[in-house]
């Protein structure tokens, strides 16, 4: 019993050191190819990321090119200075966007919107329907609104709402109905859509608080008077980096404190 | 035995022997010697011969010879006792004493008789002297007793006394022809007064003094039979008898009864004030005979119910009523006692139960009403009926003499006011019913809130003088207030249409309750002669930091009562960031001229220097924004384009005084409207960045001085020009 066991230490011995050695091996393997993958990756990315800023920057240089362009104009980006030495792709193109939808921009306390109700600047098509407005788009804000409608070019209806919070006095408690319209989650609306008749233009301020304001052709078959230029600009890199900016400019917006009588 | 008979005559003989020698020893003329013919004092008789009284001697008649000597018997002479006569019968003869005068002094004299007896058969005749019979001698009268006169009582009083202390008075002497009134009195003896009650001496040893005579003496209750008496000691005399019949009156008379007390008010002027008087019945008579006193009577009052102090002086009193010297105010409660006393003092007890009174309260004057409605007066025309905010008023009336006086004014409802006059005659103020009340009104946007002499327009600023009770009917008093206009010298503004941000903290504007359309445009008539701060159908809201004061004519700022409060509102852009703007964003034409020709279109213009806009044909048609870039622009003239659509954007915007009406929308950080009694209509907008300074008093005081016409269809037209554009960037992929 005793003499046995030598020899099976030796044969444990040979075994183990096997075992090692090939671990060792295994090891000194995957550190050569971790580091040699990275390598390869960062140059990688950083290929990427550069064509990536030359797609985005030949992007918003298609904007600019349209901007002051009309509706319909289309521009090759690889028209556009350097670009066409660098292989960039795609176009830059005006579009006007008719939907039943419309969201505005994000309006500070005591600023308003001016929402075409027509054809700008022709003031032509006066739309008719029932629209509804929606705000109080931020966590947090109480706005109220008055809305100034012209219709027929001249005739001028006023509406004023409050939200959580009074900031108008006497005005009409909108609805508290949490909307979704598009993206934006808008927690008030209009109480009753406001009934619009050959409508030119309408002006909504923004008390209290801030907001984006939702409109919505609550017929939901009328399309809303487009509201200003719609710049979609695509870019491609020949490595196959796409960027694709949008701009939206608004037609005219006649600036609060310059309707506001104020002395 | 023998001897002792002897002894005895030989007693006799000596006795008889020397008793003869004695009286022959008599002188004639002494008493006792009645020698028969002696009638010279001083004759001897003869010695030893005479006998008085046993003998006649015979004088030899003559005077002053010696008698006789004895001779034998006489028995010629008138016999005489002891002589001896034959015949019978009696044979007397005596002396009779007259009459001494006992009244008239003590040295009178009498007249004896002789009287004999007629029976006599021998000659008689009286002895000693010896007179015959019916001779007469006089004899000197000896001191003779008399009585005193009699007194004569007066009076017996009284005849009722508390104790029966009388006084009994007579006179003495005085009536006798007689010299002396005590008369005689010959033996030892005193003159002295005694008083007797019937049989009794109830009063002695009164002396003699100087008539009348009193003396008091106590009696019994009854009758009495009084009478005085002089008393000269041996003899008296008494007065005749007065019946007296004595009361004692020791009971005093019943305490007065059916006290009331009344009130009344010490002036016409102090009605709140009362004055008591106490009254009660007269005590009849007296429990007595001594009747009532002559201030039988003592009231008392007070504040207190131990009767003091009083309310009057302590002390008694003829009358039935006494009133106090004070005055109470109404509540205050009083007590009053009053006693009653006769003659003799005695006095009763005080009246029971104590009369208590409260002074009772006036009544209360009649609250004097005035009350009438509002009248306006704008630049010096009146206007009834019209209707202002009650709330609105203040009231600090005062009045003349305001003494226990209370006014009230308030407006009664928005179109009549009242005041109440209340006089409070109960607490001891002496108010009079009569006062002057001023009304000291204020109403905002008013100089004044006055009365006016015969409510007329044109009258003098008056108070009113009322007295509770009249009957003058002030139920349509009208109260004038003058509009004061605006704020200060300023007149008021209005506007039409539009949305305002008021930049002046505490800003008021008050509108005439009469109102006047600006001008015959109907720019401000939009719903009628309206009472709006902002007129039109469609006002918007007013961003106000503190209230705007819009007064009297409205009870809203428009006809949506839009507004903020306590709000902050922030520019979104100003003249200087829109300057900015379109030299970044906008597409603009700088012009140099001043007179403004080179704008020959529609369009942004912009200009350096300062401009007077004088010509506003130059915008006939066009629709402009002309921005003056730190420069002023001045309206010298009124500026009204036509078809034009004019932004006027300037530092400062200048207008002449003689401008009254501007077609445009004028942008400026600050706007002058110039000094002016003309009003100035803007039609389009004004935004001034700083807060306006209105200078302008219409001098119709009905009318604006400003009116600022929003007017939409010139923004609709300047939309490309007077605006700005939102982005709105996002990156898609």
């Amino acid at each position: 019993m005793t003499n046995q066991i030598p020899n099976s230490n030796n044969k444990n011995r040979q075994g183990q050191v096997l075992l090692i050695a090939i671990m060792l091996l295994a090891t000194v393997v995957t550190v050569v190819m971790t580091i040699a993958f990275n390598s390869t990756t960062e140059t990688q990315v950083a290929k990427l990321e550069e064509d990536s800023q030359k797609a985005l920057a030949a992007a918003e240089a298609g904007i600019d090119s349209v901007i002051k362009q009309s509706v319909g104009t289309n521009i090759p980006i690889s028209t556009l200075g350097d670009f066409s030495t660098q292989g960039i792709s795609g176009n830059a193109k005006v579009v006007a966007v008719n939907k039943v939808t419309f969201i505005s921009p994000l309006l500070q306390k005591d600023e308003q919107y001016t929402f075409y109700l027509s054809d700008y600047p022709s003031f032509a098509n006066p739309w008719s329907g029932n629209l509804g407005i929606y705000f109080l788009s931020e966590v947090g804000q109480c706005p109220s609104v008055e809305v100034l409608v012209v219709s027929n070019m001249s005739t001028q209806t006023r509406y004023a709402y409050n939200t959580c919070a009074a900031t108008i006095n006497f005005a009409t408690l909108a609805s508290n109905t949490p909307t979704q319209i598009d993206d934006i989650a808008f927690q008030w609306k209009t109480p009753a859509p406001l009934s619009i008749t050959n409508g030119t233009v309408a002006f909504v301020k923004v008390y209290g608080g801030r907001t984006k304001l939702g409109f919505k052709d609550e017929g939901g078959i009328n399309n809303l008077p487009t509201q200003g230029k719609t710049i979609d600009s695509e870019a491609r890199t020949q490595s196959g980096v796409v960027k694709k900016v949008q701009l939206f400019q608004s037609y005219p917006q006649i600036p609060s404190s310059f309707m506001m009588t104020s002395f | 035995m023998k001897r002792l008979v002897i002894s005895f005559f030989i007693a006799i003989f000596f006795f008889a022997f020397f008793s003869s020698t004695a009286i022959s020893a008599r002188i004639c003329g002494e008493t006792g010697c009645a020698e028969y013919g002696c009638t010279g004092v001083g004759i001897t008789c003869n010695g030893g011969n005479d006998t008085c009284g046993s003998k006649f001697n015979q004088c030899n008649g003559a005077t002053n010879t010696t008698c006789q000597a004895n001779t034998g018997w006489d028995t010629t002479s008138p016999c005489n006792t002891g002589d001896e006569c034959t015949g019978s019968g009696t044979r007397t003869a005596t002396w009779t004493p007259g009459t001494c005068s006992t009244n008239c002094g003590n040295s009178n004299t009498r007249t004896d008789t002789c009287t004999c007896s007629s029976n006599n058969t021998c000659p008689i005749q009286c002895t000693a002297p010896v007179r015959p019979c019916g001779a007469t001698n006089p004899v000197a009268c000896a001191c003779v007793d008399g009585p005193p006169q009699a007194p004569v009582i007066t009076s017996v009083t009284p005849t009722c006394t508390t104790n029966g202390s009388t006084a009994v008075n007579w006179t003495f002497g005085a009536t006798t022809g007689c010299g002396n009134a005590w008369g005689y009195a010959c033996s030892a003896g005193s003159n002295t007064f005694y008083i007797m009650d019937g049989a009794s001496t109830i009063a002695s040893g009164i002396a003699a003094g100087t008539s009348p005579y009193s003396r008091a003496v106590t009696l019994t209750a009854g009758a009495h039979t009084i009478k005085v008496c002089a008393d000269n000691g041996p003899l008296s005399n008494c007065s005749a008898v007065t019946n007296v019949n004595t009361s004692i009156d020791i009971t005093a008379p019943n305490a007065p009864s059916g006290g009331a007390v009344t009130f009344a008010a010490s002036n016409p002027s102090c009605t709140d004030q009362y004055v008591p008087t106490y009254t009660w019945n007269a005590v009849a008579a007296d429990n007595g005979c001594s009747g009532m006193n002559a201030t039988p009577y003592h009231p008392q009052g007070s504040t207190a119910v131990g009767f003091s102090p009083l309310i009057w002086a302590d002390a008694w009193q003829a009358g039935t009523s006494k009133t106090a010297g004070s005055s109470y105010i109404p509540g205050t409660t009083l007590y009053f006692q009053v006693r009653s006393r006769d003659a003799f003092d005695t006095r009763s007890s005080f009246s029971s139960p104590v009369v208590t009174a409260v002074v009772p309260s006036p009544i209360p004057y009649p609250t004097i009403h005035i009350e009438g409605p509002f009248t306006e007066k704008v630049s010096g025309i009146c206007y009834s009926d019209i209707t202002l905010d009650k709330n609105s008023f203040t009231f600090a009336p005062t009045t003349n003499p305001n003494t226990g006086v209370t006014t009230t004014c308030k407006a009664k409802s928005n179109t009549r006011y009242e005041c109440d006059i209340t006089i409070d005659n109960s607490r001891g103020l002496c108010t009079v019913p009569t006062t002057t009340l001023t009304l000291n009104a204020s109403y905002p946007g008013y100089s004044e809130a006055i009365w006016r002499a015969g409510d007329a327009c044109g009258g003098a600023g008056v108070d009113i003088t009322a007295t509770a009770g009249d009957l003058v009917d002030r139920s349509n008093i009208p109260m004038f207030l003058t509009y004061s206009g605006g704020s200060g010298t300023s007149g008021w503004f209005k506007l039409s249409q539009t949305s305002f941000n008021s930049r002046e903290n505490g800003r008021q504007n008050y509108l005439p309750n009469t109102m006047k359309l600006f001008d015959a445009s109907g720019d401000d008539s939009i719903i009628g002669v309206g009472k709006f701060f902002i007129e039109g159908t469609t006002p918007g809201t007013i961003a106000q930091n503190s209230p705007v004061a819009v007064g009297p004519a409205s009870t809203a700022y428009s006809a949506n009562n839009w507004y903020t409060s306590s709000y902050s509102h922030t520019d979104d852009i100003t003249y200087l960031k829109y300057i900015d703007y379109i030299k970044a964003r906008k597409d603009f034409k700088t012009i140099t001229n001043t007179n403004l020709s080179e704008i020959t279109g529609d369009g942004i213009y912009s200009i350096s220097s300062s401009i007077i806009l004088s010509d506003p044909t130059l915008f006939n048609g066009k629709k402009v924004v002309l921005v003056v870039q730190g420069g002023s622009a001045t309206f010298s003239t009124n500026f009204i384009p036509v078809g034009g659509s004019v932004v006027v954007l300037a530092k400062d915007i200048i207008i002449d005084p003689s401008v009254t009406e501007i077609d445009g929308i004028l942008i400026g950080q600050t706007v002058s409207t110039g000094v002016s009694a003309s009003g100035l209509k803007i039609k389009g907008n004004l935004i001034d960045e700083s807060a306006l300074q209105l200078d302008r008093l219409q001098a119709d005081g009905r009318m604006p001085s400003l009116l600022v016409v929003f007017d939409i269809q010139i923004y609709v037209n300047v939309l490309p020009y007077l605006s700005t554009s939102t982005y709105d960037w996002r990156q898609i992929q």
